[in-house]
C-alpha cells in the first residue's frame, strides 16, 4: 500500500512536468476539465498557447514545447499531435482561427525504413521537418497530416484524408492522398 | 476555483451529451444496469440489448435513436443537433471509432476566415436495419443507408447507400459484386 503511495505520487509529478499530455498522464488529465487550470497548465506547456484557444479532455499532445496554437483554436478529443522534442525535430505551428475536427492527426517525423537488413525500429527517425497549418483553414474529422507539410490559408481537407504533400490556399482538398479537387472562389 | 467546479457539475447534470470528457455520467457505463438506465434517460430511443461502451462520445443525444441490439464501441462519436437527428435502426453493426455527423462548416466565402462562416443546414442519418460499418467510416451529413449494406473499414460516405450494397473508399463508391 504505501509503495502504491509513493508511486502514484511520484507519477502524479512526473505527469505535471512531462513534455506531453493525455489521458494516460493523471497528473495533468485532470486539470483539462476546468477552464482556468486547462489554461494555467497549456500556457506552461506550450511554445506558444493563446488565451482564447482551447483543449478539451482526452487530446493526446507529445512534445509540447515544439507546438504553438493560435486564437480560437480547439483540439477536440481523440485528437493527437506528435512534434518531436528529443531529436532536432520538426514543429507544429497552428495558426489563427484553425478549425480542427476530432480524430486529427499530426507528425512530425517517420520512422526510417530504407536498409532492409535492419528492423525498422533500430533504423532510427527521419527529420521529415515542421507542420505548418495557416490560419483559417478547416480540418476534417480524423484527418492525417504527414511530416512536412503546409497547408495555405482557408484550407478545407475533406474528413478522412491523408495529406502527404504541401497543400495551396483557398483549395478544397480530400482523400488519399489529398488532391486538390476545386479551388474556393 | 470552487466555484467554478460547482458551475462545471451542475454544467454536466444538465447537458445533452455522453463521453469520457462528462465524468459525472462517463463512471456508469461500465456498469451495464446504470448504463441502461442512463441511456433510456438521455437518448430518444434506446433499444432492447443495445450497448453503449465507455469511451463513446454522443452529443445532442435526446435526437438520436438507437434500436435493439445495436452496440456502440469506444471512440465512436454521434454528432447530432438540434436541427437533425442521428437514428440507427434494430441489428446494425457499427466498428470502433465510427463517426457520424449532421452538419457541415460554411466554406463558400474564401474572404472570411471558415470559423466566421457559420454552418450549413442539418440534414439527418439514418442507418437501416441490418446494415454493418467498418471500423473508423465517417458519414457525412444527410446519408440514409440502406438495409443489410456494407460500408468497408476506413470508407468516408458522401452519398447515400441503397439497400444491399457495398461501399468503400474515400469518398465511398459502390462495388461490384
Amino acid at each position: 500500500m504505501f509503495k502504491f503511495i509513493i508511486d502514484f505520487f511520484s507519477r502524479v509529478r512526473y505527469t505535471n512536468k512531462a513534455d506531453r499530455i493525455g489521458p494516460d498522464l493523471i497528473g495533468s488529465q485532470l486539470k483539462f476539465y476546468f477552464t482556468t487550470s486547462m489554461l494555467k497548465t497549456c500556457v506552461k506547456k506550450f511554445k506558444y498557447f493563446s488565451s482564447s484557444s482551447e483543449i478539451r479532455p482526452g487530446v493526446i499532445v507529445s512534445g509540447c514545447s515544439k507546438i504553438s496554437l493560435g486564437k480560437r483554436v480547439v483540439l477536440r478529443p481523440l485528437t493527437m499531435l506528435y512534434a518531436d522534442n528529443q531529436h532536432e525535430g520538426g514543429e507544429i505551428i497552428i495558426e489563427n482561427d484553425v478549425m480542427l475536427g476530432a480524430g486529427v492527426h499530426i507528425y512530425t517525423d517517420r520512422h526510417k525504413y530504407q536498409d532492409i537488413t535492419k528492423p525498422i525500429i533500430d533504423q532510427g527517425f527521419d527529420n521529415a521537418g515542421s507542420v505548418i497549418i495557416r490560419k483559417g483553414s478547416w480540418l476534417g474529422a480524423k484527418v492525417v497530416i504527414c511530416p512536412g507539410v503546409e497547408i495555405g490559408e482557408n484550407c478545407v481537407i475533406g474528413a478522412g484524408s491523408v495529406v502527404t504533400k504541401s497543400l495551396p490556399s483557398n483549395t478544397l482538398c480530400a482523400g488519399n492522398p489529398a488532391k486538390i479537387i476545386k479551388k474556393l472562389k | 476555483m470552487i466555484k467554478e467546479i460547482i458551475l462545471k457539475i451542475r454544467y454536466w447534470k444538465s447537458v445533452d451529451r455522453i463521453g469520457p470528457d462528462i465524468p459525472w455520467t462517463h463512471w456508469r457505463f461500465y456498469l451495464p444496469s446504470l448504463m441502461k438506465k442512463i441511456c433510456k434517460e438521455k437518448f430518444e430511443h434506446w433499444g432492447f440489448g443495445s450497448e453503449f461502451r465507455p469511451g463513446a462520445y454522443a452529443f445532442a443525444c435526446s435526437k438520436i435513436s438507437i434500436g435493439d441490439n445495436v452496440i456502440i464501441r469506444p471512440t465512436t462519436m454521434l454528432f447530432a443537433d438540434e436541427f437533425a437527428t442521428i437514428t440507427i435502426e434494430n441489428d446494425v453493426l457499427i466498428g470502433s471509432g465510427v463517426h457520424i455527423y449532421v452538419n457541415d462548416h460554411r466554406f463558400s466565402n474564401p474572404t472570411i476566415p471558415i470559423i466566421d462562416q457559420g454552418y450549413t443546414e442539418s440534414e439527418s442519418v439514418i442507418i437501416k436495419r441490418g446494415a454493418w460499418i467498418g471500423v473508423n467510416a465517417i458519414i457525412l451529413k444527410g446519408i440514409t443507408i440502406g438495409e443489410n449494406s456494407v460500408v468497408r473499414a476506413g470508407s468516408v460516405v458522401t452519398k447515400s447507400v441503397p439497400g444491399g450494397c457495398i461501399v468503400s473508399g474515400i469518398p465511398a463508391r459502390p462495388e461490384n459484386v
